[in-house]
């Protein structure tokens, strides 16, 4: 008995120094800049693998608490094409539509969601448009949009993969890009909006930027 | 032996891509990471190149036609990346705003593929 506790106590002595140490050395790479968090050097690609494996799985786990998704209707999709454009479209692009030339440096990338309807179902959209995605740059948007209005952008998501490149154009056509971000006023002030009205008038940014005169290089994306 | 001959044609393969085509494959395999072509194309090797919106990139190299439509050259295929939309108006793959050079990479790399 006395033999066993003893063998026990040296078990755990040995594990906490181990992890002691390793915590350590953890400590030391990271205090040293040993670290690379530079985008411009991404992960090799056995771990770019592993964490976007884990995202995956974390996602599928966590949306099983979300409820399941409405019935979408018709006007849910177009009030959905109308975030989307305003908010999504200069990551993730659209059909014929490219993003925003400053997404390329981005790691990860942001992807194209053309087909994301075929690989996720419409809780698991939910999810990932409310809740972000950490260390990727893609936000929890239920911080600046109120829950139908995910709704209404995980709608269009399940009409991407039906939307050619002309019914895009088209839509935006019919309701331009930079079209209001909310259909209807947000209870309560959205609470990433510092100047208070600024996503109520549509000047979101990266839509703004697609009007003006091109100041890059590079052509701004989008444009035959 | 047979392993250094596998070796030295893969060496030679990848500089006569480079001669033919006047682009770097390295960049262009960088290029199609952030341009996240992955998204849209299945691309062998690539952990995110699962995409099934445009067809696979695979064998790229043999294949006749670029979108059914241009024959396949190097100067072709650097066309169709900078400008896919006035090659084929209005199909889904949009113009990502590629300089020639990096057009140029990239078809090097796609020319790698098998
Ligand atoms: C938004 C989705 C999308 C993105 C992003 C995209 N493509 Fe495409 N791609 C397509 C579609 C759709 C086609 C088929 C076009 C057609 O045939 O009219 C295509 C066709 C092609 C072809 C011709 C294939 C063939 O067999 O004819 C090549 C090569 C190609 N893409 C390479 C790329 C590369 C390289 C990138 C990244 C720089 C890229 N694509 C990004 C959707 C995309």
């Amino acid at each position: 008995m006395e033999e066993r506790n003893r063998t026990r106590l040296t078990w755990s002595l040995g594990a906490l120094i181990a992890a002691g140490v390793l915590a350590g050395v953890v400590g030391l790479v990271e205090v040293a800049g040993g670290f690379d968090t530079a985008a411009t050097h991404p992960f090799p690609q056995p771990a770019t693998w592993l964490v976007h494996r884990t995202m995956i799985d974390s996602v599928k786990w966590r949306a099983q608490s979300v409820s399941p998704p409405p019935k979408f209707t018709e006007p849910q999709v177009m009030a959905g094409f109308r975030d989307y454009d305003a908010d999504c479209a200069m990551c993730h692009g659209a059909p014929g539509v490219g993003r925003q030339p400053w997404v390329a440096g981005m790691d990860p990338p942001p992807p194209y969601l053309l087909d994301a309807a075929n690989r996720w179902r419409p809780e698991e959209l939910y999810f990932i448009v409310s809740e972000g995605v950490k260390m990727t740059g893609m936000p929890a948007w239920r911080k600046a949009l109120p829950k139908d209005e995910i709704w209404n952008i995980v709608a269009f998501l399940e009409a991407m993969p039906r939307t050619t490149a002309a019914d895009y154009a088209r839509l935006r056509a019919t309701y331009g890009p930079g079209a209001p971000i909310f259909t209807q006023p947000p209870k309560g002030p959205p609470a990433f909006s510092p100047a208070g009205s600024e996503l109520n008038q549509g000047a979101v940014p990266g839509v703004a930027a697609q009007t003006a005169p091109p100041a890059r290089s590079r052509p701004a994306p989008g444009a035959p | 032996m047979a392993l250094a001959a596998v070796a030295l044609a893969g060496c030679n393969e990848r500089a006569k891509t480079e001669v033919h085509t006047g682009g770097d494959p390295g960049r262009g395999s960088l290029l199609v990471d952030e341009e996240a072509c992955g998204s849209c194309h299945v691309i062998p090797d690539k952990a995110q190149g699962n995409g099934l919106v445009g067809p696979p990139l695979a064998g790229i190299a043999r294949r006749a036609v670029i979108a059914g439509l241009l024959p396949n050259t190097p100067d072709n295929m650097t066309r169709w990346l900078q400008s896919p939309q006035s090659v084929v108006p209005g199909n889904a793959m949009p113009n990502m705003g590629l300089t020639q050079q990096q057009a140029r990479d990239i078809t090097a790399y796609l020319y790698t593929l098998d």
